[in-house]
């Protein structure tokens, strides 16, 4: 442990960090940090560490480095509203990111990368919203599925401080929550 | 036959905007003009408004700038509520600012500009970007990420959060600093000056290589505005409002912000969303102006700290006195990074700094109030009026990029006519074209509010370059 009370990169590279990310004022969009309000209260104490914000960018590479898995938790539009799918994140250099109101997941590796040398397994938990229009709050069918969510996350989490990367190989997407 | 050439959307500047140079008969630029074509109307809006939303309605124009407009907002109802804020609120707000600036200047050297000077305005634009930054300059990258992110700190842990904050409300701020707070903050400020010295150190080093850019980018004599303390140090939260001339005299030592209008007039033109701001005693536009961290440089007698005074010594015998060129915005942030730093050190320093008394509560005592403060990107000005019940009747922001719509259109001329030629274009004329604004830091979120005319002009030309119809809707 350091002076400042933080673990080093290698204490955190055993760690999960779950990032959820989104507009709270723009309904359904605010999911990720809906989910990881949650997370915060109900996951295992230093089982992984959850961060809420606005969008992915470019300083959260200094985050992300230290830690061995990072699973994003994002909102799309398209497909079954409240389904949810999971896929890992790779690591792609010849994207140029978008720097300051967007960054893809894959920019965001690329700059871990570039900046630090190293770059943590990375899955994206993407779930289809209802309702994308100026409010706050979710809608019906988010808060029905929202519990899915957070097992599904937890069972990530759980898979990969038991199992390490070999958690990974398997069909991220096969859990009985997908449709 | 005339010919017109569009770059649209400009890059790396936060907003929408584009830039169209004209061409004349023999393909030589004939003029240019820097059209911003996004448009928000806040002004309107919150119109009805009850006073105390007001800082947080305002921070919400832009998510770079939030702090500049929630401090102005609240500084404009401190005058509607007629209190004057504990001062150990005062040292609180200050410090945000300075954290404000530190931020916003790192993302404007680092992220936007620096992929320019190291590595080239003729370089492969899909890779001239903080990215391929990164994967040549490392270490001058992860510096700009340390740098934005301490500022960034700060203002979460004393507001609550990066972006948008409701902490600063009117009469003060929501809550006293936590002396954890102050100690974890006082001990990441070693870092930060590290990276300001060695940026300050490479880029002083480098200014050799850009001798033609610092020549042509918005090189020209203009009037120059901002705060000043008042012993005429460098001020960027309150004081009275010094305008000086081209050879540095000062046309007004400092104007209280009640009369701004006595001394800035706006002026409207069809082709964009952006106002022009004047100095009214010369008129328009012959009364342009520059402010932000260039122009603050130029009018003050020092800084008031001891290293951004070294530094700011320095950087006046640039061109012995008074810089023009709009390329020195880069080096004068830096500089105002250094002095951030340090003020904010001293803040944290005074035992003052955790009085539990930061807020004065009050209802509607005056029907007026103006706040004026110093964004990153230049003097800021929010006017209010409000009804006895205290709701918002009318509003008026001058904002920072506003200032400076006159001297960036002049400055794309210069470098169109410099760089440009009608049968030679080239990727790095055009990110030259670019540049230039870039120096200026646009906030084009911020900045675009006009109200009294909707600027929608449609024109019908033909290929020759004849206008064969117009329609304007106002």
């Amino acid at each position: 442990m350091s002076s400042d009370g933080t673990e080093s990169p290698d204490q955190q590279a055993q760690h999960v960090l779950v990032i959820g990310y989104g507009n709270t004022l723009r309904g359904d969009d605010g999911i990720g940090r809906y989910v990881v309000g949650h997370l915060a209260q109900t996951i295992r104490a230093g089982a992984a560490r959850v961060i809420s914000c606005q969008q992915l960018t470019i300083d959260l590479a200094e985050l992300i480095y230290r830690f061995g898995f990072v699973i994003l938790v994002d909102a799309c539009e398209g497909g079954v509203p409240g389904t949810f799918t999971c896929q890992e994140v790779r690591l792609e250099t010849d994207t140029p990111p978008s720097l300051l109101h967007h960054m893809q997941p894959s920019s965001l590796l690329a700059c871990s990368q570039a900046l630090y040398g190293a770059t943590p397994r990375m899955v994206l938990l993407t779930v289809v919203g209802a309702v994308f229009d100026y409010g706050e709050g979710l809608s019906p069918v988010l808060q029905q599925i929202l519990p899915d969510i957070l097992v599904r996350i937890e069972s990530l989490v759980y898979d990969w401080v038991t199992m390490g990367p070999a958690a990974l190989d398997g069909d991220l997407c096969s859990g009985p929550d997908e449709s | 036959m005339t010919k017109q050439i569009v770059i649209d959307p400009i890059t790396r500047i936060e907003g929408h905007s584009k830039i169209t140079i004209q061409l004349d008969d023999n393909g030589r630029v004939e003029d240019a003009r820097f059209h911003v074509t996004q448009y928000r109307g806040f002004e309107r809006f919150c119109e009805g408004r009850p006073f105390y939303e007001m800082p947080s309605l305002m921070g919400r124009i832009c998510g770079i700038c939030t702090i500049s407009h929630e401090l102005a907002s609240a500084k404009a109802c401190d005058e509607i509520m007629a209190v004057q804020i504990p001062e150990t609120a005062d040292m609180l707000r200050r410090i945000v600012n300075l954290a404000s600036v530190i931020q916003s200047h790192a993302l404007s050297f680092f992220y936007l500009s620096s992929p320019d000077f190291l590595l080239g305005l003729e370089s492969d634009p899909a890779t001239r970007n903080i990215f391929g930054l990164a994967q040549k300059h490392p270490e001058i990258a992860r510096d700009g990420v340390r740098l934005r992110r301490f500022g960034q700190e700060i203002i979460e842990w004393m507001a609550g959060k990066r972006v948008h904050p409701n902490w600063i409300v009117p009469g003060g701020v929501g809550s006293p600093l936590e002396p954890e707070v102050r100690d974890r903050i006082l001990e990441t400020i070693p870092e930060a000056y590290a990276i300001v010295q060695h940026s300050l150190d490479w880029f002083k080093r480098s200014l050799e290589n850009y001798a033609d850019e610092i020549r042509t980018f918005g090189n020209f004599p203009t009037l120059f505005m901002g705060l000043v303390s008042p012993t005429g140090g460098l001020e960027l939260y309150d004081g009275s409002v010094r305008v000086v001339d081209e050879r540095g005299s000062m046309l007004v030592p400092g104007f209280a912000p009640d009369s701004y209008q006595e001394y800035i007039g706006e002026a409207v033109e069809p082709w964009t969303f952006m106002k022009f701001p004047y100095y009214k005693p010369v008129g328009y536009p012959d009364g342009i102006y520059r402010v932000g961290p260039l122009a603050r440089l130029n009018i003050i007698d020092a800084c008031g700290t001891p290293q951004a005074d070294q530094e700011w010594a320095e950087f006046r015998q640039l061109d012995r006195g008074m810089n023009f060129s709009s390329f020195y915005f880069h080096y004068a942030r830096l500089i105002e990074c250094l002095f951030a730093i340090e003020r904010l050190e001293q803040h944290l320093n005074d035992p003052r700094i955790l009085d539990k008394r930061v807020r004065a509560y009050a209802g509607p005592n005056s029907g007026e109030g103006i706040g004026i403060t110093e964004a990153p990107r230049g003097t800021l000005i929010h006017h209010y009026r409000a009804d006895s019940q205290g709701r918002i009747t009318w509003s008026n922001l001058v904002v920072a990029t506003t200032h400076n719509n006159l001297a960036m259109n002049r400055g794309v001329k210069q470098v169109a006519h410099r760089y440009v030629e009608g049968d030679r274009l080239t990727e790095g004329m055009l990110n030259r074209v670019e540049a230039v604004i870039r120096t200026f830091d646009p906030c084009l979120s911020c900045s675009t509010h006009a109200q009294d005319r909707l600027a929608l002009h449609v024109e019908l030309v033909s290929p020759d370059g004849e206008m064969l119809d117009q329609i304007w809707r106002d």
